[in-house]
């Protein structure tokens, strides 16, 4: 059984893996709580789908990709701000627009490449396997800057996500607060960018978050078990795409979205033992 | 502007891209009123307390609140939203959405201190629901969810109160409460501008600004809630525009 465990992490590619996705995913976890909370899900997979042509840029470019990445999720954001000041269009198709135009010149640009199957594949998909050194530590950079937002802007957030007309009466910078919010998430998304890729980040936002809001009624609580079931589902993909061969960013995501039933399953079967136990109290 | 009056607005009009809201809107209010806002849908009550929290675009004319611009002045000012605008899934507790209150009250780094705590205590306390203070906000009712909101605006501990329809969907025993609260508040000095749409309810309050995008009569209750006076609000025509047959209709109005 031990062996089990520690035999994957004999390789070092491996243990830099599993650093990556808890990393990557905890941070995720934590900004998607804000996500879910806001009701912005769309939003975030907007900006997850937009980062590409960034990267493309920065690879052509020969530049880093997170930088690519990050400037490219700044630029949908604040395009989506901005088209959608138009009274006669919702929120929503703003972000259609500017989310399928990123992708599609985002998949322009990596098709002008030789290698264009193997780069788009890693874009798209992700390859937490091959996370080097000098990525960990940009990781490692990114996650840090992004707890020292939470910390600062967090209740700001949560107050706007709750009862945004209130937080406006009381003083609060709405609009900056927005805004902030939207930068971190970018930021998270582009460091769980390597470890499941651009189609399936909204899954390191969404599912961790989802997750524990079904077993908490306070946010602090919510944020942690968010982070605690994201490195469960980190490790757990890791492992499964080790011992059963399969992609280790599918995995990570299916591992959470497995994680997300089963909890939801025993919250509900816990709900009708507790209905049927008051009820026989009643009775008797 | 008086050293006394808490909020001034003069010839003051806002518009949404082409629509108006409020149209050359001229109010004083001292230190220490009561104002109850009545008025058909669509009037602009709502957008009449945005505008002293400085959320509602200024076309024309001037707003001071307490001598400053609304916006300076939104530490002095308390505001309780109608409660349908949240999200009342929100994973909070009874105390935490009460302790938003006291927000404004913290440093950069909000930690709530003994007093904000205490504060948060005695507001509940207030609204007899200190019983419920540790429960998720997802599983009151809506009367409690109202009473929550109201021990909010409490805990804000402000100059002027703001509240938007703060009776819609309490039982008379609240309605009492809340009035109850609110007259002890006024005595305290501070000023009260609510919003209701309940005419009966205005009768209790001290002084009535009858609006339809413009102010049609402001004063005390009696000389403001007038059968001709509301019908001018209501249906934008005078009483004899009316034939007596519509007029006994709506029946409501000499009520």
């Amino acid at each position: 059984m031990i062996s089990f465990l520690t035999e994957p992490l004999t390789y070092e590619f491996m243990q830099r893996a599993l650093l990556a996705a808890i990393l990557a995913g905890g941070v995720a976890a934590l900004a998607g709580t804000f996500v879910v909370l806001r009701g912005m899900v769309f939003l975030g997979d907007a900006l997850a789908h937009a980062v590409l042509p960034g990267m493309a840029v920065a690879y052509v470019a020969g530049q880093n990709l997170f930088i690519g990445a990050l400037l490219a999720a700044l630029f949908t954001s604040f395009g989506v701000g901005y088209v959608s000041q138009r009274q006669q269009l919702h929120y929503d198709t703003a972000i259609g627009i500017l989310f399928s135009g990123m992708f599609a010149l985002g998949i322009a640009i990596i098709s002008t490449m030789r290698s264009y199957t193997v780069d788009l594949t890693a874009m798209l998909f992700g390859n937490v396997l091959a996370v080097s050194n000098r990525e960990l530590i940009y990781l490692a950079l990114l996650s840090c800057l992004i707890l020292l937002a939470i910390f600062t802007w967090g209740r700001g957030w949560a107050l706007l996500a709750f009862d945004a007309d209130y937080a406006a009466g009381a003083g609060l910078p709405v609009k900056q607060l927005h805004y902030t919010l939207l930068l971190v998430v970018a930021l998270a998304v582009v460091s769980a960018m390597q470890a499941v890729g651009v189609v399936m980040v909204l899954a390191m936002l969404v599912v961790p978050p989802a997750t524990a809001r079904l077993v908490t009624q306070q946010l602090p609580i919510m944020m942690l078990c968010g982070v605690l079931f994201s490195t469960s589902a980190a490790c757990g993909g890791l492992y499964a795409s080790y011992y059963l061969n399969i992609a280790s960013g599918a995995a990570i995501v299916l591992a959470g979205v497995l994680q997300f039933f089963i909890v939801l399953f025993y919250v509900q079967m816990q709900e009708k033992r507790q209905a049927r136990f008051s009820k026989t109290e009643v009775g008797s | 502007m008086s050293t006394s009056s808490a909020f001034q607005m003069q010839q003051a009009s806002v518009a949404f891209g082409s629509t108006l809201a409020l149209q050359n809107i001229c109010i004083t209010a001292e230190v220490g009123d009561c104002l109850a806002v009545v008025g058909p849908n669509g009037a602009g009550k709502s957008t009449l307390l945005r505008l002293l929290l400085g959320l509602a675009p200024l076309r024309t004319g001037c707003v001071e609140v307490f001598g400053n611009p609304p916006a300076k002045s939104r530490h002095l000012i308390a505001y309780m939203p109608q409660k349908d605008t949240v999200d009342w899934r929100f994973p909070a507790t009874v105390a935490d959405v009460v302790l938003m209150g006291r927000w404004c009250h913290m440093g950069y780094w909000p930690r709530p201190s003994a007093t904000d705590w205490q504060m948060v205590h005695d507001a509940l306390t207030a609204v007899g629901l200190d019983h419920l203070a540790n429960k998720p906000i997802a599983a009151l009712s809506g009367g409690q969810q109202q009473r929550i909101f109201l021990a909010r605006l409490l805990a804000r501990d402000a100059r002027l109160l703001l509240l938007d329809e703060p009776f819609n969907g309490l039982d008379a025993a609240t309605q009492h409460l809340l009035l109850q609260l609110l007259e002890k508040m006024a005595q305290e000095g501070r000023t009260i501008l609510t919003v209701l749409h309940d005419l009966r309810m205005a009768r209790r309050f001290s002084q009535v600004l009858l609006l339809n995008k413009t102010v049609v009569a402001a004063g005390s209750p009696e000389t403001v809630l007038q059968p001709d006076l509301l019908t001018e609000a209501y249906f934008g025509c005078k009483l004899n525009d009316y034939t007596p047959n519509e007029v006994a209709k709506n029946d409501f109005v000499s009520n």
